[in-house]
């Protein structure tokens, strides 16, 4: 077998792949997230931003090509290691006791696919045609993008989906970026330090600053906020 | 019949023996070293040095234990350190001085040649194992750092904390796998050897058992090497691991190997006193503790108060009033028999009375608790998890137990015992420790017997001696067999009402108590009555249930134990026949004015090497006269 | 040491054989001392049970003072029990209170097979250190022991690393049943001294893949493996290796 070949079937290496994927997300969502929280500025900036994301044309396309294939490769290798996984206890313990494993810690198998049902559904939500019915309608003006989050967001229902989503994803975070430093090897994560706090941290400021958007949503629809906007 | 026995000490001056027999010796042509088989019993510090060693050196090797990994050898357990005279410290240590020490230590009743041999290698042993990896303590400056242990006025103790036997049995056990990975040398772990192959006289297979499977096989090679160990779990209680046993050795005997030298037995004064009848090993607490502790009971007989309680002037640090230039740091032997006269008169303390305190309170005022805590965390952690008693607020309590033996097979200047191709390492040759072992040589020599002495002296044999061809077909090997095979059935058919630990604690009670830190006459001869007694309601009332065929662990112990309850008879047989108090034997009706003990070496200087004639019947004694030309006969003193 | 002692519940795991199914078995102890070792209370518990003619409970050990690394269980959900930094061996009873229920089971993984009821089959971890847990230095070709400088810091971080016991207590804490805090330590006994350089990378390397072929799971860095560690081997450990395995692998 080639080196790489063996490196990717190593433990260590797929270990090491998810992690990797895992950096290039994070990067994805922190951007992402910049992006969204255009929407405190209003429509116009917020529409200006995503036109100039559909006007990258080609260059886009790649990069969801690419983000899809960092996701494939996340779950594919992350499915790998969760069988293998079950496979070496063999026969379960009958009472198990758990050492400061944090929540984070001991849901990392199911974040993450939470994650993933999530995101299917944002796909259709905004991105690809969805069996629903949507419109970037508000107040009788057509919003484009803006719209289009903003009644997405506003279904009650939708918001408590999101911000659920998104709180999996900031657990999934708060255990999986100190786990990258652990992987690598760059420090280790093993006591509570500066690389655990950077874990958190990162964890509640995407959980945090996603959930917002659905909050401030509904804030300025109910309080009336948003026909300042619309002026 | 009494015949005496050569040793085969080479000739020459003292510190030209060595080289001299290694220039002498034949050598076996490298490309023959691969047609020699060796058998390898035990992977201790010993067994598993010499496999590897053998393995590099291209003989084929076929190495056992009876743990589930050569790395869980009870030399493991070893905290304190290993002697070499390096002269790092630049005290004025040499090969001389350490040779000296030893002798002397062994208060005259080891082979001055191999000693000598012992101090000479001891330098490369440290080599060794720093290249193997082996993490010993170092001062700043990178070098190696020294401790100076009981016996020696020159710091020669090299440590890894306090788990020095891990780390050289962890060296020795790596260098043992990188030979296995290489094919050289199979490894059988949970393997036990239950008798020796001889064939025309000399020692050419062994019958084990398959721990797991109950299989019973035979292995037949060119030569039998066994680093079986030690025998102190005779007594039941003692620092040894739960499976330290004799039958290894036993059973060699019982086909014709001399044993010597059984009555030597090692006693620590300083280990965690019995706790009750559930007890069932003691553990060793560290020589070191002596420094700074101080041993006292009260003065009045039965005095229950607690340690607190009982003032100043009520209390009796005994070691200090006896022996005042070395007051608490007296030796091993001393220190244990004191304790028990103290307990023997009713002043020992704790809830058996069997116990005497190791008090630190006067060093923690001296000193603080931070240097005690310092100098010995560890130590005082271990006591308190076991006896959930503080000792940094109460006195430890400690108590002697058994600790090492120095007895064992005999062996010549080659380590080969009398039996040809049967050569026998570390603890269990009768060794060159004398009647009483310094603190740090036994790792010492372990390891001198498997890197340097064996892979020389093994090829002298090989090359030297006709062996023929045989296979395990051979009819001396079924009837080997036949031997295991029926002993384990009419084991398993007693099915009596007792257990075997119940025998094993009978038997080690009498032991200890008779033949223990102080033995006498009547009470020797009273032991020799009782253990045939034993022995007998064992075969007819031990319970040993399950069958042959599967992972039986009764069936181990009780093997092992079987061989305890014959081997104790030659213990005490020893113990009665050698009219002298030395070392660890210490003889009531044998010491000086002063209690110390008496040596006569008109008499005695020799080493008693003993001829099984069947169970229960009289042994055959065989003297090796011993000859003090480098270091002059001397009564030791410790006033 | 108290005269009073106390009386348990035991839920024991027996399994005949590797091949056998298994299954847990109630006993009842009574008169067991506080001040016996865990070990001592099963070792009551055969002797009651052998009296009676049952099958004693095979369970593993020798040293019984915490340095072989032969003795292990998971009591009530926890390798090696209750107590932090201390083997099943070392384990005391007072621990325990009069009227408890205590669960003990091997330490399961599909490396550490069952050999009967607790006593398992660990020889995996034997073939991890053969595929290069040594340095490869042949008897007597040693230098000086002196002539190789190691300043002390690393001489005792190599020390902390050594001092595993290869119990197996870390595969059976961890979620996954995964050795890699065994084998790191082993890989970082000796990659951290000078004399454990030359053969750094390639051990490093093939001590894990050998590590794989033996079944074991992978770390998911939940570090329960060092909570449950008899000897407080840190996960650090684990790091330094996941580092040195890209580095010998890429
Ligand atoms: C608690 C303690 C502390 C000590 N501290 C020190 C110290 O600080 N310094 C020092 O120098 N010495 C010390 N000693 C003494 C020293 O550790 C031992 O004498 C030495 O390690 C013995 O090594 P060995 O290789 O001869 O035997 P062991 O290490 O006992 O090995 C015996 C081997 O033989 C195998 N075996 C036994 N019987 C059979 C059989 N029938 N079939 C198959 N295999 C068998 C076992 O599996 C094992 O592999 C200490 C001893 C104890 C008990
Ligand atoms: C935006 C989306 C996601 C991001 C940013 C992300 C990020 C990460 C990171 C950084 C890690 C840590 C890697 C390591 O331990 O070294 C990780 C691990 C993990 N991820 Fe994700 N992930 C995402 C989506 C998903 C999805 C969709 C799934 C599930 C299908 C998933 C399942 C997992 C699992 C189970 C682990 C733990 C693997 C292990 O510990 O062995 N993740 N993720
Ligand atoms: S029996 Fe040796 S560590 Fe527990």
């Amino acid at each position: 077998m080639s080196t790489f070949k063996t490196y990717l079937n190593s433990s260590i290496g797929k270990k090491q792949v998810v992690a990797v994927s895992g950096v290039a997300l994070v990067i994805f969502i922190i951007l992402h997230l910049i992006g969204n929280l255009l929407i405190f500025k209003g429509p116009e900036l917020f529409n200006t931003y995503a036109h100039a994301l559909h006007s990258m044309g080609r260059l886009l396309q790649v990069m969801e090509i690419g983000l899809f294939l960092t996701f494939s490769v996340h779950i594919i290798f992350t499915i790998a290691l969760i069988i293998e996984n079950k496979n070496a206890r063999g026969r379960a313990y009958a009472v198990t006791k758990n050492k400061n494993r944090s929540f984070a810690t001991q849901t990392m198998r199911y974040t993450g696919p939470l994650v993933l049902f999530f995101l299917i559904l944002h796909l259709l939500d905004f991105t690809w045609s969805a069996p629903w019915p949507k419109t970037s309608i508000v107040n009788g003006q057509d919003l484009a993008t803006y719209g289009m989050v903003f009644n997405a967001l506003l279904n009650p229902m939708r918001a408590v989906v999101y911000i659920a989503a998104v709180c999996s994803l900031g657990f999934h975070l708060s255990h999986g970026v100190q786990s990258v430093f652990q992987s690598f090897g760059v420090v280790s994560a093993s006591r509570p330090g500066p690389i655990r706090t950077i874990s958190k941290g990162l964890g509640y400021i995407i959980a945090i600053g996603f959930s917002s958007i659905p909050l401030y949503i509904n804030y300025i629809h109910y309080s009336g906020a948003l026909l300042c906007h619309l002026q | 019949m009494t015949k005496s026995l050569n040793s085969n000490i080479p000739e020459g001056a003292m510190h030209e023996k060595w080289t001299q027999h290694k220039f002498n010796m034949k050598l076996v042509n490298p490309a023959n070293k691969r047609k020699h088989t060796v058998i390898v019993v035990g992977s201790g510090l010993a067994g598993a040095s010499a496999a590897a060693s053998l393995s590099e050196l291209g003989y084929k090797v076929k190495c056992f234990c009876f743990q589930d990994s050569p790395r869980r050898a009870h030399s493991i357990a070893a905290q304190g350190g290993i002697n070499a005279s390096k002269n790092y410290p630049n005290d004025g240590d040499s090969p001389r001085r350490l040779f000296y020490d030893t002798v002397k230590g062994g208060d005259f009743r080891a082979r001055e040649a191999n000693v000598h041999r012992l101090a000479e290698i001891s330098n490369s042993i440290i080599d060794q194992c720093v290249a193997q990896g082996v993490p010993f303590a170092r001062e700043y400056g990178g070098t190696l750092d020294n401790r100076s242990f009981g016996g020696a006025q020159v710091s020669r103790t090299f440590y890894a904390r306090g788990q020095t036997g891990q780390q050289l049995l962890l060296g020795a056990y790596s260098a043992l796998e990188k030979e296995i990975a290489k094919g050289s040398v199979e490894m059988f772990s949970r393997t036990e050897m239950l008798e020796l192959i001889v064939i025309d006289g000399k020692a050419r297979g062994i019958v084990t058992r398959n721990l797991v499977t109950g299989k019973i096989e035979s292995h037949i090679a060119d030569a039998v090497v066994l680093g079986t160990g030690g025998y102190g779990n005779a007594y039941f209680l003692s620092t040894n691991a739960m499976g330290c046993n004799v039958t290894a050795t036993w059973r060699a005997h019982k086909k014709g190997a001399y044993f010597a030298n059984p009555c030597y037995t090692q006693i620590h004064p300083t280990c965690i006193p019995v706790h009750g009848d559930s007890q069932s090993k003691l553990t060793l607490m560290s020589e070191s503790l002596r420094n700074d502790g101080r041993v006292w009971v009260p003065k009045q007989a039965d005095d229950k108060r607690p340690a607190k309680q009982i003032p100043e002037d009520e209390r009796d640090y005994y070691l200090e009033r006896k022996y005042p230039s070395f007051g608490n740091l007296v030796p091993r032997d001393l220190a244990s028999r004191n304790a028990k006269y103290v307990c023997d008169e009713g002043r020992g303390v704790g809830p058996s009375g069997l116990a005497v305190y190791l008090d630190f309170a006067d060093a923690i005022k001296r000193l603080g608790k931070d240097t005690i805590k310092a100098r010995y965390g560890n130590l005082f952690d271990m006591y308190q998890r076991i006896s959930a008693s503080d000792p940094y607020k109460e006195p430890m309590m400690i108590y002697p137990a058994i600790h090492y033996t120095m007895g064992g097979l005999w062996v010549d200047y080659n380590l080969m015992s009398n039996l040809p191709g049967l050569f026998v390492i570390g603890e269990a040759n009768f060794s060159d420790h004398g009647a009483n072992r310094l603190g740090a040589s036994a790792l010492m020599q372990g390891l001198a017997d498997g890197y340097f002495i064996l892979p020389y002296t093994i090829g002298n044999y090989l090359a030297g001696t006709k062996i023929d061809p045989i296979t395990v077909s051979h009819p001396d090997v079924a009837t080997a067999e036949k031997t295991v095979i029926n002993k384990t059935e009419q084991l398993l058919s007693i099915k009596g009402t007792r257990t075997v630990d119940d025998f094993h604690r009978e038997l080690g009670l009498l032991l200890w108590d008779k033949c223990g830190m102080a033995r006498d006459e009547s009470g020797l001869k009273e032991a020799l009555k009782r253990i045939p007694e034993i022995r007998e309601a064992f075969w007819k009332d031990v319970n040993v249930l399950g069958s042959p065929g599967e992972f039986n662990q009764t069936l181990e112990r009780a093997g092992r134990v079987a061989d305890f309850l014959e081997f104790g008879e030659l213990l005490v047989t020893d113990a009665l026949h050698r009219k002298e108090s030395c070392g660890g034997h210490f003889r009531e009706e044998y010491q000086t004015d002063e209690g110390e003990a008496q040596r006569d070496d008109e008499n005695f200087c020799y080493v008693a090497a003993w001829e099984f004639n069947g169970v229960g019947e009289t042994p055959t004694l065989h003297k090796e006269a011993l000859a003090f030309e480098e270091v002059h006969l001397t009564q030791r003193s410790y006033k | 040491m108290s005269a009073k002692t106390i009386k348990l519940t035991l839920k024991v795991w027996r399994q005949k054989n590797a091949k056998s199914k298994g299954k847990f078995e109630t006993h009842k102890l009574d008169h067991v001392s506080p001040d016996a070792s865990f070990l001592e209370m099963l070792d009551q518990l055969n002797e009651n049970l052998t009296l009676k003619n049952n099958d004693p409970i095979a369970f593993d050990h020798d040293c019984r003072e915490g340095i072989c690394g032969m003795c292990g269980a998971v009591v009530n959900g926890e390798a090696h029990g209750p107590e932090k930094s201390t083997t099943l061996c070392q384990l005391h009873m007072r621990h325990f209170k009069n009227g408890d229920t205590i669960i003990i089971e091997p330490f399961r993984a599909k490396g550490f097979p069952v050999i009967k009821d607790l006593a398992i089959d660990r020889t995996a971890f034997d073939r991890v250190i053969q595929a290069g847990g040594y340095i490869s230095v042949r008897t007597g070709s040693a230098p000086d022991a002196n002539v190789i400088l190691i300043p002390k810091d690393a001489s005792d971080s190599a020390m902390d690393a050594a001092q595993c016991i290869g119990c197996g207590a870390c595969v059976a804490a961890c979620p996954n049943a995964s050795a890699m805090l065994f084998v790191s330590a082993k890989i970082n006994h000796l990659s951290l001294l000078p004399q454990g350089q030359p053969e750094r990378y390639s051990r490093a390397k093939n001590m894990v893949l050998q590590m794989d072929k033996e079944g074991f799971g992978n770390c998911s860095n939940e570090y329960q493996c060092e909570a449950a560690c008899p000897k407080d081997i840190s996960v650090e450990n684990i790091a330094r290796m996941n580092r040195d395995y890209v580095k010998a692998s890429l």
